[in-house]
Parts: C-alpha cells; sequence; structure tokens
C-alpha cells in the first residue's frame, strides 16, 4: 500500500509575522483576555456586594433549587388568610413566581390557570379551592412528590431542555451589570452623533419627535408577506357574542398610532391611509359599534395644528388627544346607552407633569452618564387635566371634591384598555387619562382592566378571571392601539368568559 | 451558540482557553487536549438543541467506521465501495431528511393540489433544521470521500476524529474544512505567541465586522425586504444592505473561526477574498466561500468531468448541475434554487466568452460595478420569501414597482444616519484590497490596537442590539 500524505499545514498557511517583542505580545494578549473577563468579573463583584447568588451558576443548580424554591414561594402564597385573599393579585404572582424560575408565562398560565381562577372572592368552600389548588400547583409537601419534582425538574432545568437554556442566557444578558451601565452612554453617544435612537424608537423628519418602531413597524410590513400570526376579527366576534349572551354591548376603540396621525412627520407626502381602517370598516359592516378616532384626530389636526394630540417622544397621546379621544367616545355611548343616567359630577383641573417619554425610557437615553458628563435627557412638561368628582350638600353648596377613581359596583361601563387608558390615568398626574375624561364627559362613573400592550388578549384573559365585574355592566369599551393588530400581547386568543 | 453572544463571549471562550491552555501547559497529550476541545464542542452545539449532539455522534461513528473499511488492510474493492457508498447515503439521507423533507413535501402536496386530490394529501411532520448541517455534512463526508481516493490517510484514534467532526469554531458556519487540511494539525500543531496574537486580531476584527457593520444593514435589509412598494432608491438602498450584510455577516464569523482556530493552534482555509472587487461572476465565485466553491469543484465538478470533458455542452452540463446543487445546499426553497440557475446561467455565458464577462473591455471599475450589479439581482433572489417577491423587487429596482403611501414611511427608518453611516463605511470596507485576513498575518502594534479596539467597540455596541442574527445558521 502506498504512503499517503496528508496536505502540509504549511501549503496554505499565511506566514505569521510580527515586529513586536516577546513582552509586547504576552500585553496584547492579557488586553485581550481582560476585555473578555471585564464583564463577568463585574458582575461578580456586584453579585458580591449585593449579596446575592451568583446567576451564571444557577444552571448547575437550578434542576434543585427551582421547584424547591417555587414550591416554598407558593405554598406560602396561597396560605395567605382567606380575609386578605385576592385571587387576581394571588394569579400574577403566581405568574411571577414562574418566570423568576424561568418558566414561561404561557405553560405558567397553563398550571395555574385552572388551579387558581376559582379563588376569586370569599366563597364558603374557599379552603376547598385553595386545597384543590395547592394539589394542582404541585406544591404539596412530602418526599414523593418532592422527587418527583427534582426528577421532572432534571429534564425541565438543566442543560437538557432546549428552552431552559434560551431562558437561562436571556436572563443572564438581561440582568448583566456591565450591560445596563454601558449601554446608555452608548446610546446617548449614538444619539448626540447621529440622531439615533436605537432598534425601538425612530427619529421624525421634521421637528424634535420620535416615534415607536413597533408603530411604524405596523404599516410598513406588508400583510401578504408576513400575515398576522393570530386573527384579530374573529376574537372581536367571539368576545361581541359573549357579551351579547349577558345583555352587555361592545364598543370597539381602535387608537392610531402616532405615526399614523402625524405621518407627514416621517416624510409621507401622499393620501395616508391605516392599516387599521378596513378593520374599522369590517367591524361595522358585521354589526360591531366603534369609535373612529382617525377621522376625529384628523379633523382635529386640520382645526388646530399647534397644539400636538401626542407626545414628543412618547408613544401616546396629550391631553388634547385623550380628551378628543374621551368626547368620541363618550358621543358613541350616549347612543348606545340612551336611558342611562348621569349620576355624579366630575370636573377637571389643571395640573402640569414632566414625562421623558417611552421612547427615551426604551433607549434609556434618560439614565445616561459617561464619566460624570451631564448627559440628562430633558424631559418634557405637559399639561394635564385631573378630573375631580365633587361632593355637594343638600344645598348644594361643594363639600368635597376628590380624585376621580374607579367605581366597579355602580358603573354601568367597563373599559378594558392598554397604555393609552394607563397614561395620565394610573401614571402621573392620575385621574387625568382616557377613563377619567370619559366619565367625566358622561357625568358617569366608570370601571376599567387596563394592560399595557395587553389589550389584544391578556385584558380579557383578566375579565375571564374577574367574571364578576361584569355583574350590573351594560356595555364594555374595547380600547386598543392599532400595532396591536399584529403585535398585541399573546396575539388574539379566543377567550372564554 | 452565536460567537457574538454574552455566553459566548463573555463565559465560554474565556473558561476553554483558560482550560485548554491549563492542559497545554501541563504537558497533557495532543490526544486528550483534542477531547477537551470535542466536549466543549458538544457543549457549544448541544447549547441550541441538546439532543442534536446524539446525531453528531452518530454521524460520527458511521464515518470513522466507514473510514476504517475503507482502509483496511486487504479491503476489496467491493468492501471500499461500499463503505464509501453508506458513508455518502447516509449522509445525505441525514441532510435531506433535516433539510428538504417538509420542502419536498410541501411541494409534492401543491403537485397533488394541481391534480385534484385536495390541498394537504400527505400530512408533513414538522422537523427542526439541526444548525449548520449542510455544514457538518459536507464536512464529514469529505473524510471519507478523501480517505477512499487515497487523498488522506485513515484516523487511527476515535478522539481524533471527533474533535475534527466536532470542532467548534467552524462547526456550525464553516468554513468547510477538509480532513486532509487538518489531519496534521489534530497529531501535531504549534501553539506559539504569535500564532494566538494572530488569531485574537482576526477575532476582534471579526467581531467587529458582525456588530458594527452586518447588524446595521441587516436592520435595513429586514426592514425593506419586510415591505411593498417601496420606491426604487429604497429597493436599490434594501438590497444594497443586504448584499453588504451577507458578506460581513458570514466573512466575520469566517473570521472568527479563523481567528479561533488559530488559538488553538489550527490553520484553517480562507473563505473570502475580497468578492466585492470581482470583475466578473467566474472571479466572484473564485473570491465567495472559497471552502464551498473549492468542495463542490474538488467532490463534484472534477468528479463529473470537469473541464477535461469531450464536449463543450458537458461542460455546460457540469457548471449547471454544480450551481443547482449550490443553491440548493443554502436551502430548501426554490428561491435558493434560483438563485444558483442564475450564477449557472452567468457563469455559462462567460464560460462562452473564454470566461469573459461581456463588459470585459469596459475601464476596471466598470467591469467591478457592474459585476457588482449582476450579483445584487441575484441577492434579491436569495433574500426574498418567495419568486413573487423577488420579481416584484426586481420590477422595482428597474422602476417598474408600484409604490405605496405606506412605503413612503421606510425612508425614515432606513436612511436614519447612524445606518446611512455603517452601510457607507460597509460598502468602502468591502472594496479595500487588504482585508482581516491579511491584515493578520503580519502582527503589528497599530493593527493590534485597532483590532481590539473594535473588539471593545463591538461588545459595547452589542448590548445595545436585540437584532443579532447569524445568516448563515440557517444553512
Amino acid at each position: 500500500m502506498t504512503k499517503i500524505t496528508p496536505k502540509r499545514h504549511s501549503d496554505e498557511a499565511p506566514q505569521l509575522r510580527t515586529s513586536l517583542s516577546r513582552k509586547a505580545l504576552v500585553l496584547l494578549v492579557a488586553i485581550f483576555l481582560l476585555l473578555l473577563w471585564v464583564p463577568p468579573l463585574y458582575q461578580a463583584l456586584a453579585e458580591f456586594k449585593e449579596s446575592r447568588s451568583v446567576q451564571i451558576a444557577h444552571i448547575f443548580t437550578d434542576f434543585w433549587r427551582t421547584p424547591q424554591q417555587r414550591a416554598a414561594e407558593l405554598r406560602e402564597l396561597l396560605s395567605a388568610p382567606a380575609g386578605e385573599y385576592d385571587g387576581e393579585l394571588v394569579w400574577l404572582k403566581a405568574l411571577h413566581i414562574n418566570r423568576h424560575h424561568l418558566l414561561d408565562s404561557t405553560s405558567a398560565e397553563g398550571e395555574y390557570w385552572l388551579s387558581l381562577r376559582g379563588l376569586s372572592g370569599s366563597d364558603a368552600d374557599f379552603e376547598q379551592r385553595r386545597s384543590q389548588a395547592l394539589e394542582h400547583a404541585s406544591v404539596r409537601s412530602g418526599r414523593r412528590a418532592s422527587l418527583y419534582r427534582v426528577g421532572e425538574a432534571f429534564f425541565k432545568y438543566t442543560i437538557f431542555s432546549s428552552s431552559y437554556l434560551r431562558q437561562w442566557e436571556s436572563v443572564t444578558e438581561e440582568s448583566s451589570k456591565f450591560a445596563l451601565a454601558t449601554r446608555p452612554a452608548m446610546q446617548w453617544w449614538r444619539y448626540q452623533l447621529f440622531r439615533d435612537l436605537g432598534e425601538k424608537g425612530v427619529t421624525a423628519t421634521q421637528g424634535d419627535w420620535s416615534f415607536y418602531r413597533t408603530g411604524i413597524d405596523w404599516t410598513i410590513i406588508d400583510p401578504s408577506l408576513e400575515p398576522l400570526p393570530s386573527l384579530p376579527l374573529p376574537s372581536i366576534w367571539e368576545f361581541q357574542h359573549q357579551l351579547a349572551q349577558r345583555d352587555i354591548q361592545l364598543l370597539v376603540v381602535i387608537v392610531p398610532n402616532k405615526s399614523s396621525v402625524y405621518p407627514d412627520y416621517l416624510s409621507v407626502t401622499g393620501e395616508f391611509r391605516s392599516r387599521a381602517l378596513p378593520y374599522l370598516d369590517t367591524l361595522r359592516a358585521q354589526g360591531v359599534a366603534v369609535v373612529d378616532l382617525f377621522a376625529e384626530f384628523a379633523q382635529a389636526r386640520a382645526q388646530n395644528d399647534t397644539v400636538p394630540l401626542y407626545l414628543a417622544h412618547d408613544t401616546h397621546w396629550e391631553t388634547r388627544g385623550v380628551k378628543i379621544a374621551a368626547q368620541a367616545v363618550a358621543q358613541q355611548v350616549r347612543q348606545m346607552l340612551p336611558q342611562s343616567q348621569s349620576t355624579e359630577e366630575y370636573v377637571e383641573r389643571s395640573c402640569k407633569v414632566e414625562r421623558h417619554g417611552d421612547i427615551i425610557a426604551m433607549t434609556q437615553l434618560e439614565q445616561a452618564s459617561f464619566m460624570g458628563w451631564g448627559l440628562e435627557f430633558a424631559p418634557q412638561v405637559v399639561e394635564c387635566a385631573q378630573v375631580y368628582n365633587l361632593r355637594r350638600d343638600s344645598s348644594g353648596a361643594v363639600v368635597d371634591s376628590i380624585l376621580y377613581k374607579d367605581n366597579h359596583r355602580s358603573s354601568e361601563i367597563l373599559l378594558l384598555g392598554d397604555s393609552f387608558s394607563r397614561i395620565f390615568q394610573s401614571d402621573a398626574p392620575r385621574s387625568a387619562g382616557l377613563v377619567a375624561h370619559i366619565a367625566k364627559e358622561l357625568q358617569m362613573p366608570m370601571a376599567s382592566i387596563v394592560s399595557d400592550g395587553g389589550a389584544s388578549t391578556l385584558v380579557r384573559q383578566t375579565l375571564a378571571r374577574r367574571s364578576g365585574v361584569l355583574k350590573g355592566k351594560k356595555l364594555v369599551i374595547w380600547e386598543f392601539v392599532e400595532r396591536d393588530l399584529r403585535f398585541g400581547a399573546e396575539g388574539w386568543l379566543k377567550v372564554d368568559l | 451558540m452565536v460567537f457574538s453572544s454574552h455566553i459566548f463571549l463573555f463565559y465560554f471562550l474565556p473558561l476553554f482557553l483558560l482550560i485548554y491552555y491549563a492542559l497545554h501547559w501541563r504537558g497533557v497529550g495532543i490526544a486528550w487536549q483534542n477531547q477537551f476541545i470535542t466536549i466543549a464542542s458538544y457543549v457549544f452545539y448541544g447549547w441550541f438543541v441538546p439532543w442534536f449532539v446524539v446525531l453528531m455522534w452518530i454521524s460520527t461513528i458511521m464515518d470513522y467506521v466507514a473510514g476504517r473499511l475503507i482502509s483496511a488492510p486487504g479491503a476489496s474493492k467491493f468492501q471500499r465501495n461500499a463503505a464509501l457508498t453508506a458513508s455518502v447515503v447516509s449522509n445525505l439521507a441525514i441532510l435531506g431528511f433535516f433539510k428538504y423533507y417538509m420542502f419536498f413535501m410541501g411541494g409534492l402536496n401543491a403537485l397533488l393540489a394541481l391534480m385534484g386530490l385536495g390541498p394537504d394529501y400527505f400530512a408533513i411532520m414538522s422537523v427542526t433544521l439541526p444548525i449548520g448541517i449542510s455544514f457538518n455534512t459536507f464536512q464529514t463526508m469529505s473524510y471519507t470521500i478523501d480517505v477512499w481516493r487515497g487523498d488522506a490517510p485513515p484516523v487511527r484514534d476515535m478522539r481524533t476524529f471527533s474533535c475534527f467532526v466536532a470542532l467548534f469554531p467552524q462547526l456550525i458556519a464553516g468554513p468547510i474544512i477538509r480532513y486532509n487540511t487538518v489531519a496534521q494539525q489534530l497529531e501535531h500543531r504549534k501553539h506559539t505567541l504569535l500564532r494566538f496574537s494572530s488569531g485574537l486580531m482576526i477575532f476582534s476584527l471579526g467581531m467587529g465586522k458582525k456588530i458594527l457593520l452586518a447588524n446595521p444593514a441587516g436592520q435595513v435589509a429586514d426592514t425593506v425586504f419586510a415591505a411593498q412598494g417601496m420606491s426604487t432608491g429604497v429597493a436599490w438602498w434594501g438590497i444594497l444592505a443586504y448584499t453588504l450584510q451577507i458578506y460581513f455577516d458570514f466573512c466575520a464569523y469566517s473570521d472568527m473561526a479563523v481567528g479561533l482556530g488559530r488559538m488553538l493552534g489550527f490553520e484553517f482555509i480562507r473563505n473570502f477574498n475580497s468578492p466585492y472587487r470581482a470583475q466578473s461572476m467566474s472571479d466572484f465565485w473564485k473570491r465567495w466561500h472559497i471552502s464551498l466553491t473549492t468542495w463542490f469543484t474538488d467532490y463534484l465538478y472534477i468528479s463529473l468531468g470537469g473541464n477535461r470533458v469531450k464536449t463543450k455542452s458537458r461542460l455546460y452540463f457540469n457548471l449547471f448541475i454544480v450551481m443547482f446543487l449550490s443553491g440548493l445546499w443554502h436551502g430548501a426553497n426554490t428561491t435558493f434554487v434560483a438563485w444558483g440557475l442564475f450564477h449557472a446561467f452567468f457563469l455559462i455565458w462567460e464560460r462562452t466568452r473564454d470566461r469573459q464577462p461581456i463588459y470585459q473591455r469596459f475601464p476596471l471599475v466598470f467591469r467591478m460595478i457592474l459585476t457588482q450589479i449582476t450579483v445584487m439581482f441575484a441577492w434579491v433572489l436569495f433574500r426574498a420569501q418567495n419568486l413573487g417577491q423577488a420579481w416584484e423587487y426586481w420590477r422595482t429596482m428597474v422602476g417598474l414597482g408600484t409604490p405605496q403611501v405606506t412605503a413612503e414611511m421606510l425612508p425614515a427608518v432606513v436612511f436614519n444616519p447612524y445606518l446611512v453611516f455603517s452601510i457607507l463605511l460597509a460598502a468602502l470596507i468591502s472594496q479595500l484590497p487588504w482585508q482581516a485576513h491579511t491584515m493578520s498575518e503580519k502582527v503589528t502594534l497599530p493593527r493590534m490596537v485597532f483590532a481590539l479596539s473594535m473588539l471593545a467597540l463591538a461588545m459595547v455596541a452589542m448590548f445595545t442590539q436585540a437584532f443579532n442574527p447569524f445568516l448563515y445558521f440557517q444553512f
């Protein structure tokens, strides 16, 4: 047999050369290794200072630690006295515990939903239900249960599970102290040099404004190339049907993206038509009541374009936008509930609040600091209109005025909404948001369930868990921003009420 | 694991280097060093889907046994051929099942639907594509073919062969290394300070290319290709961005692979040689994805007869087959096949003209620009989701598109000054005659300072990027 000579290394290898001494090379290699070690060392020091366990080491301990901790925390949570019990709160805490222990929200929901949904209120069979919940959540103590949990956890919380690895990696990246420390400064420099707002913001082509990238993506992404992951209309129709069975009407309010109201700030010169408008037309044609805020805002801009409808560096609306939306919604509500009478007296009082804007917050520009240089990003001063509830004595004199508050018991109207219902309402200055202003327009109390970015599905899931909220209601206003037709959290799932 | 990820950069790599060199300095034998590389490579590969490591074991054992059977003393011709056939068929079967099963079944269902047999005649199960399977399969196949041809000695030690198959620096996206090019290095390789320094230099430059150039270009490309009805200018900007993204993304990965290889004492093949300075399509293929081109040339084109065929038509047919399979190798989609055939058309055309493009008499700059434009038209096929989108995109590029108002927002997003700066810088760098590979051949202070600065900048920039894909992982 002939001897085979493999291709020599030197046949293709370049001849490496250097003009540096050995010491210089050692120094440069040390710098390289130091660069790689800085983030983990920084992390270890920070965790040591905070007396926290080392995040990176969790990969070796999670399979044992996670089920134990999860069980202990849930046991503690569920053993609260009945009087202090709030099913909704428990569910959210359970969800938090699961997220903390690297379970994704969907599985957390699947695991706990059935066991915890029946726990709201102060039912007579509370203890029995709690016992069932404990069993479902497999948090009962006992050796057998523990062994089973550890065995199960071995395939759930170790390197044998792809989803565990993804989540562990994600938690490790998100909690990187070095990344958190350097990111704002890097963003700030990018903004100073290029007016660049990173991946989440887009700078306006005119004026000192910024836009939320996801909102623009809603307009840009062609549905024929990237179809919606789940279709909104069937979920909306089903929800309407579920409410109709309870003699409750539905009013859908799609809030325009800032970019749909101000397309000219993004160089659009043609006649812009939002992708949400066909949805409004279809809903109308199918007998679902809607409020067309696109037309309202276009008209408002045509009448007066000096007072903005949206905040400069925020995805949300300004006070003027809130008021116009509240007026339009109230007008539609009056048509849908002609018999309903005003029962409260609400007035508004102006106040001022400072906001950096959520787009700036997302890019972390407002946190930027670099070697002590003044890198503060100036906040916007917003004039708000807080709504107060007036109380009068028998003579008609005002004896008290308190900030608007939801009234779940006496309200005939429930609003399900997203952050557009949250801004100025539960945020500073409080009681100056959409809900308060609809109440003021109608002079009627309101009830609301609000979830940031979750108006597509999460609010309905919350409503399903608190179905008692629908008692005495005649109308549900469902507010969501148009971009959620594609990007709503959890999509547009069908939810059983 | 992705090279440009937090976990790889700050945990896996430093820890790996620490242990590897600790073993080396303690005088542990090369076989055990290889063993350590193999275990680390399994962790690296299994990080995506842990159970895919089992698939790698199967492939390793299969090809190792085939190699032993082929090279066994006194092995008959039949035994040698049967072992080779078994190795090639099983490798292609694995590749075919994981990569093309869904594509072909989908196509079959579409065909049956045309015959009126319903839209989903066959139920198609969902198959997860193991990362880098195309690279991996070609690499292991090269071993048995080389041993069969007598171009490489058979491996005697299973640990050495496992290391060759799993070698993490180039495991997922190449360059495709051939056994006969690393056979000696697997058993005797030099670890020198200069080699390590050169490796870290090219690794750092690769990291800079990926984070600072490829990712911003990718943001623009993804945005434009998700839209329709854009202006002609935006369409050109979008395809320029993709052209630069795919080059810097893939080239960066190759640079990092070469750099990591050098740090461990290996020398891998150079995968790119300024492809966007090519003056013809034939020239482009000498500069682009060199390890794949040489693989196809050595194992397919030459096997088909190569240039030494009797008729011109047979030569063109060979070129056609190679480019068709090259397209299919990239992905299970008609767009990739069309991309391969597009290149085949131009390569055959140039072959009819003695390997010269029709614009051969133009000045150098124009030859480069025209070649570049042809390559960009081909990239449209590569990037589009389907042929319909590619056709529309081409129409828009030549001014026949139908603009939509919704697409008027695109310029505000894709002409952001940061993105414009990054793309123009990337375009400029792509035209430079010296690249990271050549830079790393001579380690000087300014070059090292530049490379380490790029690494530091890329690290900090990486913290601000959520968008950080590696394009060639899907292949």
